[in-house]
């Protein structure tokens, strides 16, 4: 199925190299976007739809190479890492300039990145800068983030996160909630006027210091209702849709006279099936066999994403990156045996541990993939003699759900499915999913709660060195230890798919969900009309 | 003769008699009755015949059969006793306000399409099991989305699922809901508006001070913060449905107030007849035509909120087949497979229409004006 | 009649109050803290305390309420998640929700008024049948659907109207501009769906109503011309519950408009209200709750006055 991914993505960027048209300047792209924009400062954003815009407006310290997947160059024209990990020096480009002609410099960066690692300044995206002790100030254009001693060993690892660059004075001229509301960034895009529930627009940024946008405007268009945008992107009322259904990304494949060209990434990402191993039955590891070995995962996931949009998934770890084990991983993956389950189900109602009359709650969010998924699994259970249902959750309730705090220390479900996208590096999916350091009350992304000192120390260790020949041996057996605990349940790892008009070119769709129109590597520009 | 004969078939014994038309509706009610049991039997669903079957398919097993022997049972005894009254007073039979408005509504033809619409919904939903081929929450994974065939007649879902059984088994839950949730209504409403009339005052304005704050509260906003507090059950889609329908309690009131002043119930108090009783005896026949017209179309009304609360994502949980639940999940499928909304849609379309047009026409043919 | 209205009034602040109470209640008892979603995923409990902190969320309850209606009078509470005043978010997407409102009622009315006269004047007649089956469908059909199925008939079968959202020029009168227009049909068709049943009915059922009384009969029997008799007297007079009627469907409009303007991405505050509670935005939610119920009140109140304008014998006191 991942070779069908690329395959496609092969096709896609074929179909634009082929036209060989000339770039033009002028025109306008309209983006549609599957949810509301909440946030236009970078600092507080949290969720991939408003980083669209704030793509556009603002620039970032690093930019991803498409084809690597490592850091490269943007504001930060270069860095220096010290020997152990503990200072990343950057040095900025000269004569960047914000679209109110206040020019980037050091104190910029360092304002914002301490703005957000600041816990009194409650960012949602404090968390992802735990690491960072503060950012100092060397000269205008030099500017070194010293990260605290313990995680000194990860800095490395850490660079794959970006974020863009406020003006300091201006923001604390306009105030925080101005500035939302009115960005000012040093990106390709000037922003013009955001029309809640409506639209954003933004226009061409005449001065951009990287190189001149093709493109004249763009309208950010939220529309919440994916058969809706569908019906959208076929009459060419948008020209980008950032989701795409399989059967609706099919039927553009098979027919191109519709104009749209899908395109698709295997995306950093991992969706799971996790039990609650604080307590009965999660704790069991026969329960979690027999749940398993209820369902048939292969077929549910090529239902669900029909061979299409997701790839079945057998370890935490996204086939794209290094240290993925997926080959060994497959051969210990629980494929569907009715019988054994239900003999497993059944000494565990004998022995109690499934209490008389229990009903698996399964808990997803409102995403239909994963309420598909689940509803296959319940399905499967209730066939098997355990009552079951799903149970979709809005995100903020199904946040609160799997917060533990100290009036629920066990928590109050059995099993859920989530996601966890990362960035490029075992690491953040291995850490954040799978240590005790990350099952503790108050904060967790560990929300199986597993304990596993082997996998801690095996996890923590391979964090301290870069040189992937040793840490790759140390992820694996982790995994191995993981996986065979079962953990988790791996269902699939989705395949960015985005509906791109064929009037559009340049456009590339990214593993990390991003919405790159104008970046060091590419201008997106469209055909008249 | 005529008792032996009803005992025979229900309905014999009226032909017998020379009731030809009490006898049609009786032989009419036993064939259709008799038809789902010969259904049942032949599929072997019947809960004794039905073998090798999982506890939750027992379940509704048993409680389709279970019912369909009640009605059977109480088809028969109706029946004599209906002929015992027939042959005691036989004079009076014919008479009563309820016999006028049942001649009138077997002329309406609009009230029998929507009696019949409604009685075909009751029956798909009361006798599930009988009907689908298969229980509605099998997947075949290896059969997604396949257009309607010989096997499938509506066509299989985004899991592989018939529709045409989940079709069936989903007017368990929209006419559970919207029935139960309407009779939530009637008695919640009834009390409210007993007490209203009958105390008045300070209790009165307390009540219709709160049946203000229900009817100004936007439906979807209270609905959309109950989901979310007491998750989506269909307890709690009914209670709430229960909640915000309560529009029996004003017609129930003003019935009240107005019968209070009438000069009969003036003189029976004078005589010292217990007032609860002059009111149960006098408000509910007066208040019962208005109820009935409410209740029916409000069934209607519920369907169709359950249906755009499941769009929203806040109805009926999966896998529970449910109608409003399906063309939600069709909705992102319906320029590929139009038989997922198609079906599930022209159901919900059907019978809340059959609801609505006999809701019409009992208000036709109980207006006591219209003579 | 003043002294009728100021009473109302007053009746109508103790019904805002107990609705603040449950809706607050209701907030409160909701699973979700709002500072943990605010937070995101995986936050550390510093950042929630100091949200927590930030919105008063650590205050006692009684607290807490007054801290959201008082501000919610002097306009200082903000609408956390918005970046904007409370009010300013429920009055930037009031404009969209009216303006859809107002002509989907319209459409309503001019096709429901003719239907209605015409199965009542044809009363039991096929055309009587047929008007009442399109009307009951018209219910019958969740809007959301009627919504999907007039974009893809419109916007990709005939390719005559934009599909979603409300166009570029943004503001109160949107719609007077071509393209604000043309954005405002689809919507507007697909939540009057709903109303021009009602209203149809209605029509027919008054429509019947006033033919029955004796002036009808008595203008017939002055030999007058039928058309003369229905146009000049039956129909005015049958209007009158109609166009009152309008104020009671408020809330009707206000649900459809909830589906409508989902599926049609339309910036209106049913969309506010669904995100609102879904962002667990207390004050937005309180707001428009009060908001919602107010207009709501305020047009029973319009309806009851304008019946005894219309007919002096109903008088209130």
């Amino acid at each position: 199925m991942r070779k069908i991914g690329l395959l496609l993505l092969a096709v896609g960027v074929l179909g634009l190299l082929s036209l060989g048209q000339e770039p033009r300047y002028g025109g306008t792209l309209v983006i549609g976007s599957s949810q509301t924009f909440k946030d236009l400062d970078p600092r507080i954003c949290n969720d991939v739809y408003s980083m669209y815009v704030i793509n556009a407006v603002f620039d970032e310290l690093l930019s991803l190479d498409p084809d690597t997947l490592k850091p490269a160059p943007y504001v930060a024209k270069s860095w220096e890492i010290s020997e152990d990990g503990a200072e990343i020096t950057f040095y900025l480009h000269e004569g960047i300039k914000f679209h109110n002609g206040e020019p980037l410099t050091a104190e910029d960066v360092a304002f914002t990145f301490n703005w957000i690692a600041d816990p009194a300044n409650a960012s949602p995206n404090q968390t992802e800068f735990e690491w960072l002790q503060e950012v100092v100030v060397i000269d205008d254009y030099t500017v070194k983030f010293i990260t605290k001693p313990d995680w000194a060993p990860y800095a490395p690892a850490l660079l794959g996160e970006n974020y863009a660059i406020v003006p300091k004075d201006t923001v604390l001229e306009m105030g925080d909630e101005e500035f939302n509301l009115n960005p000012v960034g040093s990106g390709p895009f000037k922003f013009v006027e955001w029309k809640r529930g409506d639209h954003i627009t933004v226009v061409r940024n005449e001065d951009y210091w990287l190189t001149k946008p093709y493109l004249e405007k763009i309208i950010f268009r939220p529309i919440p209702n994916l058969a809706t945008m569908m019906l959208e992107l076929e009459t060419g009322g948008i020209d980008i849709a950032d989701n795409v259904p399989a059967q609706d990304a099919k039927r553009f494949m098979e027919n191109p006279d519709l104009g749209v060209v899908v395109q698709q990434i295997p995306s950093l990402s991992y969706f799971y099936l996790g039990f609650n191993m604080s307590k009965p039955p999660g704790n069991d590891i026969r329960f979690r066999k027999a749940v398993y070995m209820s369902f048939d995962t292969t077929a549910a996931v090529d239902a669900v994403f029909q061979n299409l949009t997701g790839l079945r998934a057998y370890g935490a770890v996204p086939p794209a990156l290094w240290a993925n084990d997926r080959e060994f991983l497959k051969t210990i993956a629980l494929s569907e045996d009715d019988e054994q389950a239900k003999a497993l189900f059944d000494e565990l109602k004998a022995e109690g541990v499934i209490p008389p009359g229990y009903k698996a709650v399964i808990y997803c969010p409102p995403d239909p993939r994963r309420v598909q998924i689940s509803t296959v699994v319940a399905t499967n259970l209730i066939e098997n003699g355990i009552d079951a249902e799903v149970q979709p959750l809005e995100w903020g309730p199904y946040l609160d759900l799997l917060y533990r705090s100290e009036e629920k220390p066990e928590g109050e479900y059995d099993m859920y499915v989530i996601g966890w996208s990362g960035s490029p590096d075992p690491n953040a999916f291995l850490y954040y999913l799978f240590t005790s350091e990350n099952a503790t009350v108050g904060t967790a992304n560990n929300f199986s709660f597993y304990m596993n000192e082997r996998v801690d120390t095996l996890i923590k260790y391979a964090g301290t060195t870069l040189d992937p020949d040793i840490r790759e041996p140390l992820y694996v057996a982790a995994q191995r230890i993981i996986f065979k605990d079962i953990v988790h349940i791996p269902l699939y790892h989705y395949i960015e798919t985005r509906g791109v008009r064929t009037r559009v070119h340049d456009y590339r769709v990214s593993p990390t969900a991003a919405m790159d129109i104008v970046s060091p590597f590419n201008n997106v520009w469209v055909e008249e009309g | 003769m005529r008792y032996a004969l009803s005992l025979i078939l229900p309905g014999l014994g009226h032909i017998f008699a020379g009731f030809y038309g009490r006898a049609a509706i009786f032989l009419g009610a036993t064939l259709l009755n008799g038809g789902v049991l010969g259904l049942a039997v032949a599929r072997g669903r019947l809960v004794w015949l039905a073998q090798g079957v999982s506890a939750r398919m027992y379940k509704s097993y048993w409680f389709s059969s279970v019912i369909l022997v009640a009605l059977l049972g109480l088809l028969w005894l109706g029946a004599l006793w209906d002929l015992y009254r027939l042959g005691r007073r036989p004079e009076q039979v014919g008479q009563s306000y309820w016999n006028l408005v049942g001649r009138r509504f077997r002329k309406d033809p609009k009230g029998l399409l929507g009696a019949g619409i409604i009685l075909v919904m009751l029956y798909l939903a009361l006798f599930a099991p009988f009907f689908a081929r298969d229980d509605p929450l099998k997947m075949d994974l290896y059969n997604v989305r396949s257009p309607p065939s010989a096997e499938h007649p509506f066509g299989t879902d985004h899991f592989g699922r018939d529709i045409l059984d989940r079709v069936i088994y989903g007017s368990r839950t929209a006419l559970g809901i919207g029935a139960v949730a309407t009779l939530l209504n009637m008695v919640l409403g009834g009390v409210l508006g007993l007490l209203g009339g009958f105390y008045r005052g300070a209790t009165d304005a307390v009540i219709m001070r709160f049946l203000e704050i229900i009817n100004s509260i936007p439906f979807l906003l209270f609905a959309l913060l109950a989901v979310s507090i007491f998750g989506s059950s269909i307890p709690i889609l009914i209670i709430v449905l229960g909640i915000f329908g309560l529009q029996p309690a004003r017609i129930i009131r003003s019935e009240v107030l107005s019968v209070r002043e009438e000069d009969y119930i003036l003189a029976a108090k004078a005589l010292g007849v217990g007032t609860w009783r002059l009111i149960f005896r006098h408000v509910f026949p007066n208040a019962i035509a208005s109820l009935l017209v409410t209740t029916t179309m409000s069934i209607g009304v519920n369907i169709i909120v359950v249906a755009g609360l499941s769009y929203l994502g806040f109805g009926v949980k999966p896998p529970t087949p449910d109608w409003g639940a399906m063309l939600g999940d069709a909705q992102e499928f319906f320029r590929t497979a139009w038989w997922m909304a198609v079906f599930p849609g022209l159901f919900i379309m059907i019978t809340v229409f059959g609801f609505n047009i006999l809701g019409d026409s009992l208000r036709d043919v109980m207006d006591p004006r219209l003579k | 009649m003043l002294a009728y209205t100021i009473r109302r009034f007053l009746q109508m602040f103790i019904v805002l109050f107990g609705l603040s109470v449950l809706i607050f209640v209701m907030l409160k008892m909701t699973p979700g803290d709002p500072a943990v979603i605010m937070a995101g995923l995986g936050a550390t409990p510093e950042t929630i305390q100091a949200i927590r902190e930030k919105l008063g969320l650590d205050r006692p309850l009684p607290e807490q309420y007054w801290r959201l209606i008082s501000g919610l009078f002097n306009g200082q509470i903000r609408a956390v998640t918005y970046h904007t005043s409370v009010w300013g978010i429920i009055f930037e997407r009031l404009p969209a929700t009216v303006e859809l409102g107002i002509f989907a009622l319209i459409i309503a009315l001019l096709v429901s008024i003719p239907a209605g006269l015409l199965s009542a004047i044809y009363r039991n007649s096929p055309l009587d049948y047929g008007v009442t089956t399109v009307a009951l469908l018209g219910i019958s059909t969740p809007v959301f659907w009627t919504a999907l199925m007039l974009m893809l008939i419109l916007g990709v079968v005939f390719r005559v109207l934009p599909i979603s959202g409300r166009g570029e020029t943004i503001g109160v009168w949107s719609f007077v501009t071509w393209d604000g227009f043309r954005h405002l049909i689809i919507p507007s068709l697909a939540l009057s769906s709903v109303l021009m049943a009602m209203n149809a009915r209605l029509t027919r059922a008054s429509m019947l109503e006033v033919m029955r009384q004796e002036y009808i009969k008595t203008a017939r029997a002055k030999g007058l011309r039928e058309w003369v008799v229905i146009v000049k007297h039956a129909f005015r007079n049958a209007m009158a519950p109609v166009l009152t009627n309008v104020g009671l469907q408020i809330s009707t409009i206000f649900a459809g408009a909830v589906l409508t303007e989902t599926t049609t991405a339309w910036p209106g505050m049913g969309r506010l209200m669904v995100e609102a509670i879904n962002r667990r935005d207390e004050a937005v939610v309180l707001g428009l709750a009060l908001f919602l119920a107010a207009t709501a009140q305020v047009g029973y109140l319009i309806v009851d006055l304008m019946y005894a304008w219309i007919d002096p014998r109903i008088t209130y006191d």
